[in-house]
């Protein structure tokens, strides 16, 4: 008797030591994976890459704030009710909760969409080799990332950073590289757009047999960081930087070699798929826009306090409808907006297209053709000016009767000022146009309250608090 | 690896012992052994033979004994019989058998009772049952008859009076909401900050999971959320251990650092099927004791005062008179009133209980209605609980399942602030008496215009919901075989599982919808709905050894614990609902969200040693080692080892103590290291989630993934070193008790949320930085000032206090921009931790009061010179929240069967930022209504030395100073009871009614405080005093 439970005991010891309790203790909830277990898989690393797509789509960054929100009220795009017209100043005035709190949102997320980069790229070092067969797919998700990290320190830049030509050494932004808590000091502006410019010709030498099909049947690389979103990119990188040469060659090959036309008509397409290097999907943006730019005329109402529109007197005045601006697309009812009676709201963000073809719903455009016919115009001679801002005007529907003509009259004075009008109308709502008056330091612009002084504190986001907090934001504000 | 030999060394240990002592007889070397004693251990209630009964024989100089057998019987051979047996064995009461008393050497029969074992003899530290007398934790146990008495309806505030180191923190917001869930504190703060604040579907599913430093709470043995705590019938209870120090908590490893407390429950009696009743019938009103508002007439003149009515503009002084029309006509709304109600609460508890030797069982339903003082508001709970165990030989197995139903509504008027917003010279119904639903169209407010003010009554007039579900079903299952009569081998396991519910539903008639007109019914009316479940498995096995040779007694024990537990949860949001009738989540028109919710999943891993020896009843030492893995550690980190040493001194057994004076002294000593681990996997590890993005992403055919955290893969746990001091004594034959304990508990590697530079991606990273000391002492006074048994009558008080320091040793740069901006704030101070301060420091500018001539307020600056300009970097340390001492004194008298008590908690020495002061007078804006002292205590030309500023329309916008900063000294009236047991004796229908015994008692609880500040308490939802009244009834 005793020995049996001797033996009883006996076992039971041993089990207890022997049993192995390392890998019974590795589980993780079901929507949640460990790094080291999400990179195990090809999938994984497309699902971290949409994970930043995600980011970049997120209402903090393009979804949001930096297309059609925060960036489209700094340029007054929006008509307001009178009695709110004299908090309009307001807006120029960073030194409030109000700003500050959009402002933060937008560096926090941008960053956040780093650190994900940034370990996306840790892990291709890491499991890339490996895990990754097919060579192609492998360098194709190191130069979407490279591509992505550049476009997001590169809107950083944009709004904390200086007007360059006038300030191009101003402690801007850090510039990370890697995903660790460890500090980065701001660095010069010029070193910026230098590690920019690394990451964006990495990327374009890992892309640049990407096989894109665009306009009938896209392929959904078409909407991602594809080669020709990278060579977009590095043009308008090049513009801001000064670099008129570079920004010249990499627009001139994204006209001739996308193989993307401009479009002519928006009204079955009011989110631009077709003409678009980059844009990013976002989720039911139909559903979250239809408040601000309602799709149903109906609902296009003062009563309603949200609306984001514009009067017709203030878009006719935009849009020159007095001169050659009616059948303008991107004013027409139906087409750039919805019109009912005399207020008018953008189409770009309806999401909806009415196209029959896959991915072009819900899309919120980053880069587009249009802006290479505009960065060549500025670049080029005045000739090959005046023959783009034609392509683009005629594309846009202005009569042929009210083309630019390249003569003595037109110089650069006249360049710069279809230029500047060109983009004022373009890029309403995408948020482009703020970086075109801070490029160029345009001291008043339409609507633009006299009261407001505009001087580079206006042009420069003030670094955010939290990082000052940290020691890392020191610098001398404008 | 340490633990693993550690373990290896104690199982050999026990194997060793086993081989060379194998049962009975021991000590028989000695000289002449002459007299043979035979006996029988036995059961007294069933009278079941009892096996491996510790039978020791005391004699001076000598020590025999042996072990009982598994019939029970003993054969023992002694020298003489001038001397005692002392018969133990664990879970029964210790005998001691004179032997000259003993007629029949050959037949002595020695009864063993298990009646309230654990109530004098056994301290119950859920893992394991130790002997009193040589266990060398810290620790306080208190009946659940105690508790019952002291608060029938909350025993947890109940616990508040008998420990003064276990404290439910003040919610000065939340009052005496019947739905919100209480945070507790032990012994002082051992983390920083606060965690992060759980959702309320996560708090009711996870419990305590993310507040860093609330107790560990234990029930029968296994870990559980406060949630279960709360749903707890008072009168299950058994007992409560509170175990304090290293030695006693040690056990528990890496969530031990903030105390844990052990709850038991009755095991059932044998005997006949008997049959209990447990009763509360109570009457809960609302306290506003706490508020000063002005009446219609005195805020009308603030308004004045303040000129809000310019004669030149005849606007205002249209308002004007129609504000005192209404005043003439004798409008004075008592809002504050409006939402409340007295309320009557009930709870039946009837149970079932029985059994022989074999089987016992246990079987309750109780059933709890408790409405609060707010009109709507509720809590009520169901639970049925089943007890069973059965014996078999050595083997004894016994089960506990319970199943719990809690549905709580939270009242349809909101948050009690916007009635003290109200100005009394509004009505609230109109000419017909109905709610209308604008008060006032326009109330003038400076630069604005004007504001339109509400009637939050109008909206608590329709369809509402706010409430919860929640169901719990736990249970338990635990085997205990004497596998050799000293080797005990133990094993159980648990399963718990509980689902909640949280529903919200808003009216379409809500006034908040009166933009959108009387069509557009697609978007009037809003419900949400979140459901989550968690469920829970665990188990443990353990052995344990005992042994003793003469006045040597040794007991080993080991376990090892292992649980998994996983749970979700999903919430949804409909909108649309046309009508009130349709409050249902299926009615909605559309759902504007996708559904959102998480998942989580958790396994753990524990091993335990535990080796104590005890010589001749007068030293003990004990050594605890736990090692502690789970997968939420830090992959890096490995296994967590935690140890104790503890030491015990029964000074009153030492020959030379004078124990006609002292009857009972003893001393601990313990030493030892426990842990605090509360963050999430994925602080510790870079996990990526899913959740965040669970939509397609067109143009990508996966789901995206997005980085949680930037992880740390050195986090581990912090570590508390406790070393703890401890003296019980009693004096005066026991009738005074004293008991005195000091401890110093250290805990270096600090949970720190590492704020970081938002550049690096992530706001916050968990490190392991810093270290915080807390010690104290605590004192226990209780004694009997009068006493006469003849009458039958006694007098007890007890005072007790504790006081705790706590500084922050090590803190790194790691808080540096928390405290930075925390600074930079004006309005109420907010926590700022910095070496050397503790963490419930109040930093503020130091102001010398209000300038008679100027009446503005005088600060000091960081030179000390006088200055009228407020700087955020003027601040300077100026209070600690923490009280200096804290306790309770608790009375009771007993006469015949009558027993009258009270019991008080007092706070002395905090510090506190008298909020109100600064809101509801100084800053207090007057388009709403305000303290009386608004009206009164204000400067002007001929009351210049007025604590308050000049009175404003929209008040001042005074910045925190120390002129708001009070000293807190405060009586609570916890509660004072009366019970009355009518026994058959006295009155013989007791019997005719078939009743065994009837109790009947009255208790009335929170009836008041005392204090040195005023202040608004209940902010959100008012306090409330009650009157219970108790009856149980044991049927024969």
């Amino acid at each position: 008797m005793i020995n049996l439970r001797y033996i009883i005991l006996l076992s039971l010891v041993s089990s207890l030591l022997g049993t192995g309790c390392a890998k019974w203790l590795d589980v993780s909830p079901n929507t949640q994976q460990r790094r080291e277990t999400i990179y195990q898989k090809v999938d994984g690393f497309n699902s971290v890459l949409t994970g930043v797509y995600n980011i970049i789509a997120d209402r903090n960054l393009y979804g949001e704030k930096l297309t059609w929100k925060y960036i489209s009220e700094l340029e007054l795009r929006y008509s307001v009710p009178p009695k709110e017209e004299a908090s309009l100043p307001d807006r120029f005035n960073y030194d409030n909760d109000a700003s500050r709190d959009e402002q933060e949102a937008i560096f926090k997320k941008a960053y956040y969409g780093i650190a994900n980069i940034n370990d996306l790229l840790d892990a291709l070092d890491e499991y890339g080799q490996a895990v990754i067969q097919d060579v192609k797919t492998r360098d194709y998700i190191r130069g979407e990332a490279l591509g992505l990290r550049a476009l997001l320190h590169f809107d950083l830049l944009r709004l904390w950073g200086p007007i360059y030509d006038q300030d191009p050494t101003y402690k801007s932004i850090p510039y990370r590289t890697t995903l660790s808590p460890k500090k980065l000091d701001l660095l010069p502006a010029e070193d910026v757009l230098d590690s920019i410019m690394v990451d964006l010709k990495s990327a374009e030498k890992l892309l640049a047999n990407d096989d894109i099909q665009w306009v009938n049947n896209p392929s959904p690389r078409s909407f991602r960081m594809n080669l020709y979103a990278v060579k977009a990119l590095l043009a308008r990188v090049a513009l801001w930087k000064g670099e008129v040469a570079t920004a010249y060659q990499y627009a001139n090959d994204v006209i001739l070699h996308s193989g993307i036309i401009l479009s002519s008509s928006w009204d079955q397409d009011p989110t631009l798929s077709r003409e678009t290097l980059f844009s990013p999907n976002v989720y039911e943006l139909s559903k979250k826009t239809e408040y601000y730019f309602p799709p149903i005329r109906r609902n296009i109402t003062a009563s309603s306090n949200v609306l984001k529109y514009i009067n017709l007197s203030d878009a006719e005045e935009l849009f020159e409808t007095n001169l050659f601006g009616g059948n303008d697309i991107r004013f027409k009812d139906g087409f750039g907006f919805l019109h009912n009676g005399t207020l008018l709201v953008s189409r770009k963000m309806m999401g909806n297209s009415l196209m029959d073809a896959p991915y072009r719903a819900d899309r919120i455009p980053i880069l587009r053709l249009a802006e290479m016919y505009l960065i060549r115009a500025e670049t080029g001679t005045l000739s090959e000016a005046v023959a783009d801002l034609n392509t683009l005007r005629k594309a846009r529907g202005i009569g042929s009767s009210h083309l630019l003509v390249m003569d003595d009259n037109f110089n650069e004075e006249q360049r710069r000022h279809y230029l500047d009008k060109e983009y004022e109308k373009e890029f309403f709502t995408e948020g482009q146009w703020w970086y075109y008056l801070k490029r160029n330091y345009k001291k008043d612009f339409f609507r633009l309250p006299p009261q407001v002084k505009i001087s580079k504190a206006v042009y420069t986001f003030p670094m955010v608090r939290p990082e000052v907090l940290h020691g890392l934001g020191q610098r001398d504000e404008y | 690896m340490g633990v693993k030999y550690l373990f290896r060394l104690l199982f050999s240990l026990v194997l060793v012992h086993l081989v060379l002592y194998p049962l009975p007889v021991w000590g028989q070397e000695g000289k002449t052994v002459n007299i043979t004693i035979k006996g029988v251990v036995l059961e007294d209630d069933t009278r079941a033979p009892i096996a491996g009964a510790t039978i020791r024989y005391r004699q001076e100089g000598r020590a025999l004994g042996c072990l009982s057998r598994t019939d029970g019987s003993f054969v023992l051979k002694v020298p003489s019989k001038e001397a005692a047996l002392v018969v133990s064995f664990i879970g029964f009461r210790t005998r001691t058998i004179e032997l000259q008393k003993v007629k029949d050497l050959q037949n002595i029969e020695i009864l063993l009772s298990t009646k309230s074992y654990e109530a004098e003899e056994l301290v119950v530290t859920g893992i394991q049952k130790r002997s009193q007398e040589s266990f060398t934790g810290e620790y306080v146990r208190i009946e659940g008859k105690q508790l019952l008495q002291t608060n029938p309806n909350n025993i947890l505030k109940a616990l508040e009076a008998f420990d003064p180191s276990f404290r439910i923190v003040e919610n000065l917001e939340s009052g005496s909401d019947p739905n919100a869930l209480p945070d507790f504190r032990m012994r002082g703060d051992v983390q920083i900050g606060s965690g992060a604040t759980p959702d309320e579907m996560e708090m009711f599913i996870n419990g305590y999971a993310n507040r860093p430093n609330m107790p560990l709470f234990v029930l029968d043995g296994f870990i559980v959320s406060i949630t279960q705590i709360m749903e707890l019938e008072p009168e299950r209870i058994e007992q409560v251990v509170i175990l304090k120090d290293a030695a006693a908590t040690s056990v528990y490893g890496s969530k031990a650092a903030n105390g844990v407390i052990v709850f038991e429950t009755k095991k059932p009696e044998v005997g006949r099927l008997r049959l209990s009743y447990f009763g509360n019938y109570g009457i809960t009103m609302p306290d506003l004791s706490s508020y000063n508002m002005m009446n219609a007439e005195e805020k009308l003149q603030a308004e004045v005062m303040a000129g809000m009515f310019q004669p030149d503009d005849p606007v205002r002084m249209n308002d004007y008179t129609r504000y005192l029309a209404e005043v003439q006509r004798g409008v004075n709304t008592y809002w504050l009133s409006r939402p409340l109600r007295t309320a009557i609460m009930h709870r039946h508890s009837i149970s079932a209980e029985g059994g022989d030797a074999a089987l016992r069982y246990r079987l309750g339903i109780s059933n709890t209605y408790s409405p609060g003082v707010m009109k709507g508001s509720s809590n009520n709970m169901t639970n049925l609980s089943m007890t069973l165990s059965y014996r078999y030989d050595d083997l004894n197995i016994s089960s506990n399942t319970s199943l719990g139903n809690t549905t709580s509504q939270n009242s349809p008027y909101g948050h009690f602030g916007q009635y003290t917003n109200l100005n009394p010279y509004y009505r609230p119904t109109d000419t017909e008496g109905n709610y209308s639903p604008i008060l006032d169209p326009a109330k003038f407010l400076p630069v604005r215009g004007s504001t339109r003010i509400t009637n939050p009554l109008y909206d608590a007039q329709f369809a509402h919901k706010d409430g919860r579900k929640t169901q719990s079903f736990n249970t338990a299952l635990s085997l205990d075989y004497a596998l050799l009569p000293n080797l005990r081998l133990t094993g159980s396991i648990r399963y718990s599982q509980s689902h909640a519910q949280t529903e919200r539903f808003k009216s379409p008639k809500h006034s908040s919808y009166a933009h959108l007109g009387t069509l557009n019914f697609k978007e009037k009316g809003e419900f949400t709905k979140a459901i989550g479940q968690n469920k829970s498995l665990s188990g443990d096995f353990s052995i344990s050894y005992n042994y003793s040779r003469g006045a040597h007694v040794l007991s080993s024990f080991a376990r090892i614990d292992i649980a998994q537990s996983s749970g979700d949860n999903i919430s949804l949001r409909a909108r649309g609902y046309p009508n009130d009738d349709m409050t249902d989540f299926l009615f909605g028109f559309e759902m504007p969200s996708r559904p959102s919710g998480n998942d989580s999943k958790n396994r753990s891993l524990g091993l335990i040693g535990q080796l104590g020896y005890m010589y001749d009843m007068k030293y003990s030492v004990d050594v605890s080692v736990r090692g502690d893995k789970s997968s939420s550690f830090g992959a890096n980190t490995g296994i967590a080892p935690f140890w104790s040493i503890g030491t015990r001194w029964n000074v009153e057994r030492e020959k030379w103590f004078p124990t006609e004076y002292i009857p009972q002294m003893t001393m601990r000593l313990s030493y030892g290291v426990t842990g605090s681990q509360n963050y999430s996997p994925y602080q510790a590890m870079r996990t990526y989630t899913y959740s965040q993005y669970m939509h397609p992403y067109e143009s990508s055919n996966v789901i995206g993934a997005v980085l949680m955290g930037i992880g740390n893969d050195k986090l581990g746990w912090s570590q508390t070193h406790n070393t703890n001091f401890g003296v019980d004594m009693s004096l005066l034959k026991n009738r005074l008790r004293l008991s005195f304990s000091y401890y110093h508990n250290y805990t270096d590697q600090l949970l720190i949320d590492y704020t970081l530079a938002p550049s690096v991606g992530f706001e916050s990273m968990s490190e392991n930085a810093g270290a915080i000391l807390n010690q104290g002492y605590q004192f226990n006074i209780s004694g009997t000032p009068y006493e006469n048994r003849a009458k039958r009558l006694q007098w007890t008080i007890a005072l007790n206090a504790a006081h705790n320091r706590n500084v922050i040793k090590k803190i790194s740069n790691a808080l540096d921009s928390q405290n930075k901006a925390n600074l930079e704030k004006a309005d109420a101070p907010l926590p700022v931790f910095v070496e050397g301060e503790s963490t419930t420091r109040i930093f503020t500018v130091p102001s010398l009061g209000i300038d008679p001539a100027t009446g503005k307020e005088i600060y000091l600056d960081r030179e000390g010179n006088k200055t009228f300009r407020w700087r955020s970097s003027y601040k300077v340390p100026m209070g600690d929240t923490s009280p200096k001492l804290t306790g309770s004194i608790n009375s009771n008298v007993i006469w015949r069967n009558l027993s009258v008590g009270c019991s008080f908690l007092y706070n002395l020495g905090a510090d506190r930022y008298n909020s109100t002061l600064v809101s509801k007078i100084e800053n207090a804006n007057l388009v709403y209504n305000a303290d009386k002292r608004a009206l009164t205590e204000r400067w002007n030309e001929n009351n210049r030395n007025a604590k308050y500023k000049g009175i404003q329309m929209q008040g001042s916008s005074t910045p925190q100073s120390s002129r708001f900063l009070q000293k807190v000294y405060e009586l609570r009236f916890n509660s004072i009871h009366l019970n009355y047991r009518l026994d058959s004796n006295t009155f013989a229908w007791v019997d005719k009614v078939g009743l065994r015994n009837l109790n009947v008692g009255v208790n009335l609880s929170d009836l008041g405080q005392l204090s040195t500040v005023r202040l608004e308490r209940g902010t959100a939802y008012p306090f409330a005093r009650s009157i219970t009244m108790t009856l149980s009834m044991m049927f024969k």
